[in-house]
């Protein structure tokens, strides 16, 4: 007994803050504050952010399904940093189904499930996690055993989002087939497996490799506070809210001069080369939606271009197949079926809006800034599909 | 008269685990896992830039995916022939470091500790801490509303079930603390690569940048943070978790298994690989005294009871082409053998294998046997040991920064050739194997942790070894598998890198 309380002090000691909140007025608005920025809006919501949050009354149920996953998506929404991942479970979300977070497994956890969906009719948001296979019937994802019978995941998904409120195709692999769409499973996006109706009115997609977790946290706040058709009426056409995918990552890059100015890294140990433009080395930021430069990772530290590695363009939906090769720089696409030069590709930029490279590159290639050997074409890029879409 | 109990999915574990036993008068007699979801990703590599391997490698687990490009940015290394500066070769053990620290504190505070946890025992606290008051104040609530998720529904407690209050509350009081702490480790790997899961920043010959002296500041700042809530609260956590309520669980050495253990060894802490932090061998049968050396040429991968065509059993790890329909198949996960024999991996694996004295001791002094709780006191000894060392490795790093800046050996991708990476992720022992043709990847091959772990039978019918750690396992009540679910949660398992 006394060698437990001892324990207990040590164990409790070091705590300095109180991690469950009883926030004060001014450190609640400072956190709708943040939320604001999550959101991807000004400071001046942060009132209006404050007192919807106090009208609240339940968390919003979550019925997370994992499919072709690594689960990567699910480990950077616990990078949450405004609302931290436990304001989110004690306050925000009630997570009714997870793989990963879930207390009871097997019929417990499924019958848990059904018992979910009975209760909330349509009050419930979907957040689907990997790529759907359809090839052999589905058997690539099976997933859960009641009354004797294995269920396939693509079957789940349809019947899980026949009534959600909101269905979320959360990463690159959920929303465009991501990486197991180049694979031998059939793998396809949640657009591609659900009836274009259901996609019309309840699906978002949030894709990145994984997605940064303000994206869906962001949009999780925003439908608690504004509501679904809010959430669904600032989309591109790839589903993607604009919030976070509305600029190319080319276009608010900090080294965007040194493009401009025709300095583009060749060797990483040559230091007078440290912060200039990644192009050469393949960037994919003249193609690629996101607000990584602005936003940053990790609670605001860093991304991939700040450690001198090119953009991957994951967040795109020809990530990854139709990306690569990763470190080569971007070759002459292929744009709505025709393989253009990059010098043409200008031409076709006031028509056409799926392609993103942005016509001072063309100038820069007018101008002879870009060295010749980056204009040489190379195998064309389908830049206007989505690959799960074939 | 044998009763089929089947748990699928089985939860609090990465990707998706099925597991099968056949229970006969309380006690499973006979027990499959598997996997039923697979990506194929062997073949998504195939004719692809290999430069770009490290990078899809990573997406093989999001849990342990840095450890999957660090090895998959070694076997390319091997392939290209790279003397690797000494700079590139602390970054990657520090970027390394970090999917080891946050994947250790999830194991045991998200998906471990619940086995252990009834939510609603929190309502009995009694006591004045604050912050346990808060968390009681927030569950009460919750309770009440039916609105406990993730935390209900429960399994009902059995014997092992945490009985006190205080002590219930202050664990899931650290549930939630772990959350918030294993993002620093995370925030570690952004200074280094970018961001954090899906790194950057490691390519083939090196690294694509070398830190500045403030991030060191930062990283050393962050670092000293984990060490010390590693030391004050996980450390203290496992302890009384073992020592306490578990103490005779821990003796009987409930789900010991065979006693097999491989580590390959990693974190290569000189140029030349001779001496790591965690060194390789092998165990056989609980022989603990009699470590024999590695010899990677022993090692096999078995496709009998898995979903892939019947091909040869090759040593750097099957064919991966699909076969759905093949009779007596039940898992996408291979049969990797070393010597013919299942093998444990992980954390305990290693530490044995190092001969760490502070687990030995531990085991010695509590009469801890080895099996479930062994396996938890390996997983925060190693994570203690691996913070601890990287204080030093940041030292080192800042030190050789003086000295240097290179950090890249360019090399040019031969037309054909061969590389290998072998080295531990944090549930075990991991290799990727590197073929080109033409300067394109031509064949590309993975074993992984889980596969060693939670892999079914082998060509020869022998179980694998969490399948095997199960034989014996009372089952009292098979409604409430809770029993099962312990032993399980014990391997680490990784199912989406088990089955890639």
């Amino acid at each position: 007994m006394e060698s437990r309380h001892l324990y207990r002090s040590i164990t409790t000691g070091g705590l300095k803050e109180n991690i469950f909140g009883g926030l004060t007025r001014r450190e609640f608005i400072g956190y709708c504050t943040a939320l604001a920025a999550a959101l991807g809006l000004s400071s001046s919501y942060a009132p209006k952010i404050a007192k919807a949050l106090e009208e609240i009354p339940k968390k919003t149920p979550i019925f997370w399904i994992q499919s072709q996953v690594c689960s990567g998506c699910f480990v950077s929404f616990l990078n949450s940093s405004a609302p931290a991942p436990t304001d989110l479970i004690l306050d925000s979300i009630s997570v009714r189904f997870s793989p990963n977070l879930q207390t009871v497994s097997g019929d417990l956890a499924l019958d848990a499930l059904d018992a979910g969906l009975n209760e909330l009719g349509k009050h419930y948001v979907l957040i689907v996690e990997g790529a759907v296979p359809l090839k052999e019937g589905g058997s690539f994802a099976h997933y859960g055993y009641k009354n004797g019978q294995k269920g396939s995941i693509l079957n789940w998904v349809r019947k899980m989002a026949a009534r959600a409120e909101l269905i979320v195709g959360l990463g690159t692999c959920a929303s465009f087939g991501g990486i197991p769409a180049s694979g031998k499973t059939g793998a396809k996006s949640l657009k591609t497996v659900l009836d274009s109706s259901l996609v019309e009115s309840a699906l978002v997609d949030i894709p990145g490799c994984p997605p940064h977790p303000d994206w869906l946290v962001g949009t999780l706040v925003k439908l608690e506070l504004f509501g679904k058709e809010e959430v669904l009426k600032n989309l591109d056409q790839h589903r993607r809210p604009k919030d976070f995918y509305g600029e190319l990552v080319h276009d608010q890059c900090p080294r965007r001069h040194f493009f401009e100015a025709g300095k583009f890294t060749s060797d990483w140990n040559d230091p007078t080369q440290a912060g200039y433009c990644l192009f050469k080395k393949g960037c994919k930021g003249p193609v690629t939606r996101a607000d990584c430069p602005v936003r940053q990772w990790n609670g605001g530290l860093s991304w991939c271009v700040e450690v001198n590695h090119p953009c991957i363009g994951c967040t795109e939906p020809q990530f990854y197949q139709g990306l690569s090769p990763l470190y080569e720089s971007l070759p002459d696409v292929s744009l709505l079926g025709q393989r253009l030069r990059p010098e043409t590709i200008g031409k076709v930029l006031g028509a056409a809006t799926a392609i993103g490279i942005g016509g001072h590159l063309m100038e820069m290639v007018a101008t002879g800034k870009l060295p010749k050997r980056d204009q040489k074409p190379k195998k064309p890029t389908d830049l206007s599909s989505d690959q799960s879409d074939d | 008269m044998a009763e089929k109990l089947v748990i699928d999915p089985v939860t609090r574990v990465e990707g998706h685990l099925r597991v099968e036993a056949e229970i006969e008068s309380g006690v499973i007699k006979n027990a499959w896992v598997s996997s039923n979801i697979a990506r194929g990703f062997e073949q998504i590599f195939v004719k692809k830039d290999p430069w770009d391997a490290p990078l899809v490698a990573q997406r093989v687990c999001g849990l342990c995916g840095g450890s999957h490009g660090v090895c998959g940015v070694t076997a390319l290394d091997s392939l290209l022939g790279v003397d690797l500066p000494e700079n590139a070769r602390i970054m990657r053990n520090l970027l390394m470091g970090t999917d080891f620290i946050s994947t250790h504190i999830i194991r045991f505070y998200q998906f471990i500790i619940l086995d252990f946890i009834d939510a609603s025992s929190v309502l009995n606290y009694t006591g004045i801490e604050s912050t346990l008051l808060a968390l009681k104040k927030k569950l009460e609530k919750a309770l009440n509303k039916g609105d406990a998720y993730p935390f209900k529904p429960s399994f009902d407690a059995d014997e092992l079930v945490i009985k006190d209050p205080a002590m219930t509350t202050l664990f899931l009081t650290h549930y939630f603390e772990a959350l918030e702490v294993r993002k620093k480790a995370h925030q570690v790997a952004a200074l280094l690569g970018g961001r954090m899961p899906g790194f950057v920043g490691i390519i083939p010959g090196g690294v694509t940048h070398l830190i500045s002296a403030d991030d060191i500041g930062t990283i050393r700042y962050l670092l000293s943070n984990l060490v010390k809530w590693i030391n004050s609260i996980f450390l203290p956590d496992v302890i009384a978790l073992v020592t306490s309520p578990l103490l005779s669980y821990g003796q009987q050495g409930v789900g010991k298994g065979r006693g097999n253990f491989l580590s390959v060894g990693a974190f290569d802490l000189d140029p030349t690989g001779h001496e790591r932090l965690f060194p390789s061998g092998a165990i056989f049968n609980g022989k603990l005294s009699e470590l024999e050396p590695v010899d990677s040429r022993r090692i096999t991968d078995d496709v009998k009871y898995s979903w892939y065509n019947e091909g040869s059993a090759k040593q750097e790890g099957a064919e991966s082409r699909f076969d759905l329909n093949k009779k007596k198949a039940y898992s996408f996960v291979k049969a990797p053998r070393y010597k013919g024999k299942a093998m444990e991996v992980g954390p305990l694996a290693r530490l044995l294998v190092k001969k760490d004295e502070t687990l030995a001791n531990l085991m010695k002094d509590f009469g801890i046997q080895i099996g479930v709780v062994a396996r938890y006191v390996a997983l925060v000894i190693e994570c203690k040991v691996i913070a601890e060392a990287m204080v030093d490795w940041l030292d080192e790093l800042s030190e050789n920064t003086k000295k240097t800046k290179r950090i890249w050996d360019e090399r040019k991708v031969p037309s054909s050739g061969r590389g290998v990476g072998l080295m531990e992720a944090p549930s075990g022992a991991l290799s990727h194997v590197v073929e080109v043709k033409k300067s394109r990847v031509n064949r590309y091959q993975l074993i992984t942790p889980t596969a060693w772990n939670a892999s079914p039978r082998d060509n020869q019918n022998k179980r694998g070894p969490l399948e095997e750690a199960l034989l014996g396992l009372p089952v009292p009540n098979p409604n409430n598998p809770l029993s099962i679910l312990r032993v399980v949660h014990s391997f680490n398992l990784c199912m989406s890198c088990g089955a890639h």
